[in-house]
């Protein structure tokens, strides 16, 4: 065989060589990579940061986000927190036994009461400026295990 | 040297389209590859999931047989399965004891926990508990207090008013915000106070046996005007 020949073979292949490495493992390096980001908005004007309107519901209300209904409490003693307006109070009002709580600044509360086996109705009453309101949650529980 | 470089290049120039074509397909082959697996095993949570879930049930009980019993709650009657080991329980005079299936009778009122099958539309019942009847509760004013019959007259956020027992099995707790729920006694619950009252329906529905209420004081600060309320009829 030639010997020119040979060099072009082996350059040829060394070549393809990196042209697939590169085509195979590309595709990775370049999601690795993090490329600045380029924007071309000529003489639009600044708009202004969009500002999440702060969560304070004009109305009075409750809210119970755990337990949640129709759940089946693995121990007798249950935490039942949610959110109300700031600075209320709160009823927590269970089968066997009730707790009383004063809301937090940001308007989260959480209490505990006592359940009873079966069905339990749980109460929850939120007094603010001479006006209450109420939710209710069911919660299951037993101490047998299944 | 030149020229066997150019003729180099020229060879793999037209292998080059293939080869891309080669990689992009190895890739997305992968890709699809993890995509349907976490496909089938999220199908097969979900089926699993399905098939037995963890649920508990309220209701009356409408029919019952030696295998299975049928129960009636708010929305819907449920078909309830007996299993061999299920669990059966009811508080007799303050004792929580345990029972057969063969003392679940149709009218009882009853939890039922178990295994619910969705493709059966069934429940496995492993613990059925034989609950009392039903409590109420109410929340609002004292309008008025009678010590001579030992009522007091509740008036609701909803204007209803309710005439309510103390019993001797009566428990009242107060309170207060410096020493949170203490014991209390019926002598304290004054004319305007907010009370929370649980206990059993009388047999007028504006009427309540209480077992336990939980008086607050008085959070708006004044006595409420003198309201019409129920006849009070001494309880018999």
């Amino acid at each position: 065989m030639n010997k020119d020949a040979l060099l072009a073979t082996l350059i040829g292949l060394g070549i393809g060589l990196v042209i697939t490495g590169a085509l195979l493992l590309g595709p990775t390096i370049t999601k690795s990579i993090s490329f600045p980001k380029f924007s071309f908005s000529f003489g639009s004007p600044k708009q202004k940061p969009v500002v999440a309107p702060a969560s304070a519901p004009k109305d009075f209300f409750v809210s119970i986000d755990s337990p949640l209904a129709d759940d089946i409490a693995s121990k007798e003693e249950l935490l039942v927190s949610g959110k109300t307006l700031a600075n209320g109070m709160i009823v927590i009002q269970g089968p066997k036994d009730e707790d009383v709580v004063k809301v937090k600044g940001d308007g989260v509360y959480a209490g505990k009461i006592t359940l009873a086996e079966g069905k339990n109705d749980i109460t929850v009453t939120a007094y603010k400026d001479a006006k209450q309101v109420t939710q209710t949650v069911t919660v299951y529980y037993t101490p047998e295990e299944f | 040297m030149k020229k066997i470089i150019l003729i180099s290049f020229i060879f793999f120039i037209p292998l080059l389209p293939g080869l891309s074509v080669l990689a992009a397909d190895a890739t997305q082959a992968a890709n699809q590859k993890q995509i349907n697996d976490l496909k089938d095993r999220l199908a097969t949570k979900v089926a699993e999931l399905r098939q037995l879930q963890r649920k508990a049930i309220f209701g009356t009980v409408k029919a019952v047989s030696a295998s299975t019993a049928t129960i009636e709650t708010k929305t819907k009657d449920v078909k309830i399965e007996l299993t061999d080991d299920i669990k059966i329980a009811q508080i007799i005079k303050g004792t929580r004891t345990k029972l057969t299936a063969d003392n679940l009778d149709k009218g009882d009122q009853v939890a039922v926990f178990g295994e619910f099958d969705a493709t059966l539309d069934l429940l496995k019942a492993k613990v059925i508990f034989i609950q009392a009847a039903p409590t109420q509760r109410i929340a609002g004013m004292v309008t008025d207090t009678s010590k001579a019959d030992f009522t007091l007259t509740v008036k609701t956020p909803e204007g209803k008013n309710y005439i309510v027992d103390i019993e001797t099995v009566t428990k009242i707790a107060v309170w207060t915000a410096d020493k949170g729920i203490t014991k209390g006694g019926f002598s304290k619950v004054t004319v305007g106070d907010t009370i929370h009252v649980i206990g059993m329906a009388a047999k007028t529905d504006d009427r309540i046996s209480a077992s336990r209420i939980l008086d607050l004081g008085n959070l708006t600060g004044t006595a409420p005007a003198a309201t019409a309320s129920p006849t009070v009829k001494p309880t018999p």
